[in-house]
């Protein structure tokens, strides 16, 4: 064979080899730096899941991500696993898909608060009170970033926008204590000036058999921080960090002492029969064996 | 040694913001991107905690401090630095 395949010449150049991050490795690497604005919690947020992922004790080949569509759903592009990138707002309908026809995947949902809480609202109750074993990582910088700085319905009240220039007049949506209600068996709230926290409810959750729900307060300091003058990371990460309030001293507070607050912590924490497990228990009761799986990585279709 | 990688850096000091030793310095002249990098000026501070490569939203810092670096190589019966890690039975 003569002919020159031009993706097998070797670069002979030298390339200076330098010491790297350690969830460097899960990434592509050549994809970085990636698209993220100087400061954006997303990429704090990759470093979390990664050492929580470590501590879980999770293969890292058996992980799917799935992402809708916006900032933080650009994430599951950049690393390494198996991921989809699907439709707006359905990313958690295309999990339990997923992970209904091969339960034993890890399956993780990262959304963004104008994915996750607005247009998608429907699909994320439905699936905590379906209780199936997905870990959801809802990334809630309070802003629709990607379009250019709307009010999402996770903005507080007050906050200035695009399209509020007098002021955001609505209350915000509550996600943790919504998804707690629709009957989800892991939910915390965190911010990216508590990483450690964070990371240990991500290995909960990831741990967890059951719908999992993981709000992280993100900072946007390009349009929600240049809106609301906070025009620097450091100043919205300190403006984060001030407002934060235990869930347990926030027990006996009024509404009014709690206005400009988040309240973080884990919110619930219990056992509840699986979706999937449900679904194997009727198969069981009915025809005596558990359902037929149609995968491409077993031989055969009989199991 | 703690290295920050000048491609990946962006520029957001949040390290500089969360480390509690004061480890990082602001430079004072702005590189061929116009980016302010932290300099690691007091590396001996470190307590080797890792949360500024935790936080580090670019995966620029890489952290490798030697542990227990007052000791020679070959001395291992001055002090044991698994010690508190023994289990008692």
């Amino acid at each position: 064979m003569s002919e020159i395949d031009e993706y097998t010449i070797e670069d002979n150049y030298e390339k200076t080899e330098r010491v790297k991050a350690p969830f460097i490795q899960y990434l592509r690497e050549d994809r970085l730096p990636h698209i993220f604005c100087p400061g954006c919690g997303n990429g704090t947020i990759i470093n979390t899941f990664f050492k929580g992922m470590e501590k879980a004790g999770i293969d890292f080949n058996n992980l799917a991500m799935v992402s809708g569509i916006g900032c933080s759903s650009r994430i599951p592009g950049y690393v390494k696993c198996d991921s989809l990138h699907t439709t707006h707002g359905r990313s958690i309908s295309f999990a339990t898909g997923l992970k209904v026809s091969n339960p034993d995947l890890d399956v993780v949902v990262f959304t963004g608060d104008g994915d996750c809480a607005s247009i998608g609202g429907n699909h994320l109750i439905h699936a905590a009170r379906r209780n199936i074993n997905l870990t959801v990582i809802c990334i809630n910088n309070n802003i629709y970033g990607m379009t250019g700085g709307q009010i999402s319905p996770t903005s507080p009240k007050g906050s200035f926008g695009s399209t509020a220039p007098y002021g955001n007049r609505d209350k915000p949506f509550h996600l943790a204590e919504l998804v707690e209600s629709a009957g989800a068996t892991y939910v915390a709230r965190w911010t990216t000036a508590q990483v450690e926290s964070a990371v240990k409810s991500i290995e909960r959750g990831l741990k967890n058999n059951g719908f999992s729900f993981i709000e992280i307060f993100s900072q946007c300091p390009t349009y929600f921080g240049r809106k609301n003058k906070m025009k620097q990371a450091v100043e919205m990460v300190n403006h984060i960090k001030e407002s934060t309030i235990y869930i347990n001293n926030a027990k006996g507070l009024s509404d009014y002492e709690l206005k400009d607050k988040i309240v973080v912590g884990e919110f619930v924490n219990k056992d509840s029969p699986e979706f999937t497990d449900n679904l194997q228990e009727l198969s069981k009761e009915l025809y005596g064996h558990e359902t037929i799986r149609r995968s491409a990585f077993l031989n055969s279709f009989d199991k | 040694m703690i290295y920050i990688d000048p491609d990946l850096c962006k520029g957001c000091l949040l390290c500089v913001n969360t480390c509690h030793k004061h480890v990082y310095v602001v430079s004072d002249m702005p590189n061929k991107k116009e980016v302010l990098l932290p300099y690691p000026a007091n590396e001996k501070n470190c307590s080797n905690c890792k949360e500024c490569e935790l936080v580090c939203p670019d995966q620029a810092i890489s952290v490798d401090i030697e542990r227990n670096w007052w000791m020679s190589k070959n001395n291992t019966f001055a002090f044991n630095p698994n010690f508190a890690k023994q289990k008692h039975s």
